[in-house]
């Protein structure tokens, strides 16, 4: 366990080495310039021009860029922001735990969605209760998230009014900063003003998001609990006259494996997928920094913000797989090169 | 005929009723982007600044028009077409190079495995929006560039997918002994192995066609999208997301387009997925395999669902 | 002037401080949400009448923008767009402000004067101070100048100023006197933008701290960042008189059917970039309200490049524009359709002279023979203009034309790089001076290395040095007709609109006027009590 956790950090080395490789490539060969857009349409002369990217370094050798920036990177440093004056790794540190909220509250409704109707889909199979679950499923998959959320608002905020619209918390309402997930601090400090609002604020890019995974989860655990109600042991337990409440106890414990794998990846892809969400309800997340950062060309901010998504992807895949070794004891042995 | 219209019936049982009206949607679908000119019954492309958001059922415009005054169902109709031929060519090209990279990886394993595998993380770890932003940052727009875009976000699924299948049936009897036969590498790997992962291919294929035609839409409210001349689905979905107050048809009626035809095609991979999997219906597979591997149960199916449909 | 550093993002922030004020706020949140009736669950969102406490004046004032708020030192690149020029203006105050007819008029500067063409006295309002306590005189203004000029610094409008500027002085404690290095009509409007900073504050803390915590002498103080949002607290002791609000938030809601959501729910006051479509949509407890804008939209084709290298080509392309019918029919009428390189408000705006008509016939006969393949670029954000001038274009005979939307910034270097054949874009005329246009497009002596269409004329190089020569405005408005009408031959631009900015209002805001420029005036706004 404890070499299988060695290698795995060591891959986790390299993949982020790889990941910013590609991305400083890409920014390098991609058209636009971050000097011309500090400047935007202000009268400022060529010297100026100059003397900021200079300043930036941005004229030196490309693998010099690459260089510093990684040397810096392995400090902590990732650089400053060219637009917004900061360290890097300070606006990311916030933005980060944005998204964090957002991914757990999703991941919650997710489960809370998903989890029932596979459930009831698997047991009823072919029933009505299962095409219904089905098309729920095709339902959150097919439906892009922007159209949702939209009409979400357009329903929930504008019609009804019940709840809010835009970012974390009312305004006027101040949350102290710990660990800069908002509920979590709110909750913390016995806030309860800040936590009823971060709530609210959390429902309806949770649910917007949270379709999607929840649909994706049905059908995964569906097909594994299928897979596995049909299998011996289980007829065995049926057999011996234990309730129907057990026998799903026994289905689920079994078919978690698989599903905690995907819900590993589902979470990476959450922390880059939801850039859309972020954008619709002006939730100030990651995705929505890394993306403003890559129409304003503002190096620092992008590479910083990829790498720091792509670590927390290989991690979390990291922890899964080992929930994954936990939960199902035939992966310790073989499977080797798996991993 | 008579015979192909039986075989027509056994598959439509297999399928069962919901995959068998998929399939027939999905055809209706190509066909509708096959035909698209003569089916549009006005000029796509046409302006009428005078005519602007008309609602359904106004005159000619059956869905009524767009920002632009443009009939509404005539872009719908060769939207079709441009929405289609992206995510199919993404679809076909990934799965392509997906497949080749997953049954070499995972047939010779060892380094060449752990190269391309970490290759493998560090495109799934970059989130997908963005590589696709990039990439069309540095290519620009139009249709082909966001195929591409497509494509470099796509294949790792396959792989992944190709790679796990193939690891699990190398050490398989009926391998061995094509092996210990003197049966050439390739040969193996082609005649043999992917035979035997058609069906989890299939299914995750026509899930990826679903979700590649809602990323293609995701693509364009952000910004990224083609040819503003060409109506795809996406784009009209965008360009309609700010009048959804005030003008609903705009947004929600290609909506419904991606949603009916990803809703169709994932119906069609669920049926295909029960189709294929012999453990499901007791099947036993047709005569279009080869005895030796007839003779070896499928591998049991890999998880389909490895990529988001939240992008 | 600046547009925007496009969308937005979280600001990194810290919450804490200023606990009493927060608490003051919840408190009369919390009240005024449960007097609010059914409204919205969430007290914040109970909005502009829950939160005035009740009474009457005071409360919270939160205004959605468009775009994210950047740099708060107004010396640092990037200068921002006009959502962060507009919360600096809250903060700081500026010697002249321009008003919403765009003329300069007093601010911290009482009067002025020009002795000659070269020479600038400002009287200073006496006994203002910055709310840290430090008193603002002709000193302060001095270095506030010599800030700008310092080459070592490179602030954000160094070479501006530096190109014009010969000295400043501190004549007495409320003169300041600027010479210039010729006749310079620009310098107002430069120091129109030029906002105030405290000199000891500032050489005390540094850019950096001063940027996180900025101090000035405006109706308004910075209070915090808290993600996308800013938080502004009235200035008791304003020298121009106490504002009513009790704070102003500013929040970034960059997608705009979220931020009409946000109005209409009431968790915002105020919103602006309503596009027209929507404006109509606005109804009950929020209206639009609208004030000339001083963008121009244009299309643009680059004089080097066939097909619009001939400027038959060119003119015919303006032919078959009809700008009437993009603004009566695309913009719902917000806005001026543009016969000319600018716009009515604008100095050097003629008129007295045809400029461009509609005239698809004639467009027709020079248009059928173009067989080059065309490319209109533009930008995301104006692609719908975009396909309105391309289907017009199509209408009056243009073959083998397409619209390519391209990346922003990739769009942006394509521009400056006078690489596209033809691209709609826009620029921001906020100064109200055509000579703002000419020296960044059309003049050929320019030193910022942009290229746009390529476009250069010695004839125009030569009009346009008469017309800096010379800072009276009515005589530079004579010496702008030539120049007009050598746009209108030339045609290097279509111009096609200036549209309207249109705001969106809760109907419990009062005593607040929309500004052509994005400025917020809200010393004299009041909430409505509930």
């Amino acid at each position: 366990m404890v070499r299988l956790i060695a290698v795995r950090l060591m891959h986790t080395v390299v993949v982020t080495l790889i990941v910013s490789l590609i991305v400083f490539a890409l920014l390098h060969f991609a058209p636009g310039d971050p000097v011309s857009n500090v400047y935007g349409e202000q009268n400022v002369d060529a010297a100026q021009r100059a003397a900021l990217r200079l300043k930036l370094g941005l004229d030196d050798p490309i693998w010099l860029q690459y260089f510093s920036f990684i040397s810096h990177a392995v400090r902590g440093d990732l650089g400053v922001s060219i637009f917004q004056q900061q360290p890097v790794t300070t606006l990311i540190g916030p933005a980060l735990m944005a998204t964090l909220e957002l991914t757990i509250a999703s991941l919650i409704v997710s489960i809370a969605i998903g989890l029932p109707v596979a459930i009831i889909s698997a047991l009823k199979q072919n029933s009505i209760y299962d095409r219904a679950g089905s098309f729920f499923a095709l339902f959150g998959i097919s439906m892009p998230s922007f159209w949702l959320g939209i009409v979400l608002i357009l329903i929930m905020s504008v019609h009804l009014g019940v709840l809010p619209v835009e970012g974390r918390v009312g305004t006027g309402i101040s949350i102290d900063y710990i660990t800069g997930i908002n509920t979590l601090d709110a909750l913390l400090t016995g806030n309860w003003e800040g936590l009823w609002s971060a709530l609210l604020h959390l429902v309806l890019p949770a649910v917007t998001l949270g379709m999607a995974i929840a649909a994706t989860l049905a059908r995964v655990l569906r097909s594994s609990l299928i897979d596995i109600k049909n299998q011996e042991f289980i007829e065995a337990l049926r057999a011996r006259g234990l309730s129907q409440a057990t026998v799903v106890r026994h289905m689920l414990r079994n078919a978690f494996p698989p599903t905690v794998i995907m819900v590993g990846i589902k979470i990476g892809s959450l922390l880059g997928g939801a850039i859309v969400i972020e954008v619709v309800f002006s939730w100030p997340g990651l995705g929505r920094l890394i993306v403003t950062a890559i129409s304003a060309r503002d190096y620092p901010l992008i590479e910083g913000g990829v790498l720091v998504m792509a670590v927390l992807f290989v991690l979390v895949n990291l922890v899964t797989d080992l929930v994954h070794g936990v939960l199902d004891p035939r992966i310790r042995e073989g499977k080797r090169s798996g991993v | 005929m008579k015979s192909m219209m039986k075989r027509l019936g056994t598959t439509w049982t297999r399928l069962g009723n919901a995959g068998g009206i998929a399939a027939v949607f999905c055809l209706l679908v190509v066909l509708v982007a096959l035909l698209a000119p003569f089916l549009a019954p006005l000029d796509p492309d046409r302006q009428d600044l005078a005519a602007r958001l008309l609602p359904p059922f106004s005159g000619d415009h059956i869905f009524g028009t767009d920002s632009l005054g443009r009939d509404i169902l005539s872009r719908l109709i060769v939207g079709t077409r441009a929405s289609l031929v992206v995510a199919f060519t993404a679809v076909a090209i990934s799965l392509v190079i997906g497949v080749g990279i997953g049954l070499v990886s995972g047939y010779f394993g060892g380094k060449l495995d752990a190269v391309l595998m970490r290759f493998v993380d560090a495109f799934l770890a970059f989130p997908f929006l963005l590589l696709a932003i990039t990439i069309i940052a540095i290519l620009g727009p139009g249709t082909r560039n966001i195929i591409i875009a497509l494509i470099v976000s796509e294949w790792v699924v396959y792989v992944r997918l190709v790679r796990g299948e193939t690891l699990s049936l190398r050490e398989r009897e009926f391998i061995m002994s094509a092996r210990m036969l003197g049966v050439s590498k390739p040969a193996i790997m082609i005649k043999h192995i992917l035979p035997n992962i058609y069906g989890p291919i299939l299914v995750v294929s026509t899930l990826e066609l679903g979700i590649v035609i809602v990323t293609e839409a995701s693509l364009s409210f952000l910004g990224l999208g083609g040819n503003a001349s060409t109506a795809t689905w996406g784009a009209m979905l965008a360009d309609g997301r700010s009048h959804l107050s005030t003008a609903w048809w705009l947004a929600t009626i290609p909506g419904l387009a991606i949603f009916l035809v990803v809703l169709a095609v994932n119906m069609l991979g669920d049926a295909l997925r029960d189709y294929t999997d012999p453990r499901m219906k007791g099947y036993r597979r047709g005569g279009e395999m080869p005895a030796t591997e007839t003779a070896e149960p499928a591998p049991p199916m890999e998880l389909p669902a490895v990529e988001s449909a939240i992008r | 002037m600046v547009r925007s550093m496009r969308k937005n993002s979280r600001i990194g922030a810290r919450r804490g401080a200023t606990v009493a004020t927060a608490a003051a706020v919840v408190l009369s949140l919390v009240l005024a949400g449960c007097g609010g009736g059914n409204k919205a669950a969430d007290p914040t969102s109970a909005g502009g009448s829950g939160a005035a406490p009740a009474g009457g004046a005071g409360g919270q004032l939160v205004v959605g923008v468009s775009d994210q708020i950047l740099n708060l030192d107004p010396g640092l690149a990037p200068t921002g767009g006009r959502e962060t020029i507009a919360v600096r203006n809250l903060i700081f105050d500026t010697l002249v402000l321009q008003g919403n007819d765009l003329k300069p008029v007093a601010r911290l500067a009482d009067s002025w004067t020009n002795p000659d063409d070269k020479t600038w006295i400002f009287k200073l309002h006496s006994g203002v101070t910055f709310t840290n306590g430090e008193p603002f005189n002709a000193e302060v203004a001095k270095y506030n100048v010599d800030r700008v000029l310092d080459p070592a610094l490179k602030l954000s409008y160094f070479s501006q100023l530096s190109s014009i500027v010969e000295s400043v002085e501190a004549t007495d404690a409320n003169t300041l006197t600027i010479k210039t290095k010729g006749a310079s009509p620009g310098l107002l409007t430069i120091l129109a933008y030029m906002q105030m900073v405290p000199e000891k504050n500032m050489k005390e803390v540094g850019d950096e701290a001063f940027n996180k915590a900025p101090i000035g002498t405006g109706s308004f103080k910075f209070d915090k960042r808290v993600g996308d949002q800013v938080y502004l607290t009235r200035n008791d002791d304003y020298w121009a008189g106490k504002p009513k609000l009790d704070g102003v938030v500013f929040q970034t809601i960059p997608e705009v059917s979220s931020r009409i959501a946000a109005l209409q729910s009431g968790s915002i006051q105020i919103a602006n970039q309503i596009p027209p479509d929507l404006a109509t949509s606005l109804s009950g407890n929020v209206k639009s309200v609208t004030v000339p804008g001083t963008r121009i939209f244009f299309l643009a084709m680059n004089v080097q490049a066939a097909p619009f290298d001939d400027p038959a080509v060119r003119r015919a392309m303006a032919d078959a524009i009809d700008q009437q019918s993009i603004v009566k029919n695309l913009y719902a009428g917000e806005g001026e359709a543009l016969n000319q390189v600018g716009y009515p408000a604008m100095l050097g705006y003629q008129k007295d002279i045809k400029g461009f008509t509609y005239n698809p016939d004639a467009a027709r006969k020079v248009l059928e023979t173009v067989t080059t393949p065309i490319v209109i670029d533009v930008g995301q954000s104006d692609s719908t203009l975009a396909q309105a001038i391309y289907g017009q274009l199509e209408a009056a005979g243009l073959k083998n034309a397409t619209v390519r939307i391209v990346e922003d910034s990739a769009f942006s270097a394509e521009k400056e790089g006078g690489t596209a054949q033809a691209y709609v874009g826009s620029w921001g005329v906020a100064e109200g001076d055509l000579d703002a246009v000419l020296i960044r497009h059309f003049w050929s002596g320019r030193s910022d290395t942009s290229k746009y269409t390529n476009y250069s004329s010695p004839e125009m190089d030569k009009l346009i040095k008469a017309e800096q020569a010379i800072v009276d405005p009515a005589k530079r408005s004579e010496l702008f007709k030539p120049i007009a009408e050598l746009l209108i031959a030339d045609a290097p631009w279509v111009p096609i609109i200036t549209p309207n900015e249109i705001y969106g209002v809760s109907t419990s805001v009062s005593g607040w006027e929309p500004s052509p420029i994005g400025l917020f005036q809200l010393k004299d706004t009041t909430l409505a009590g509930s």
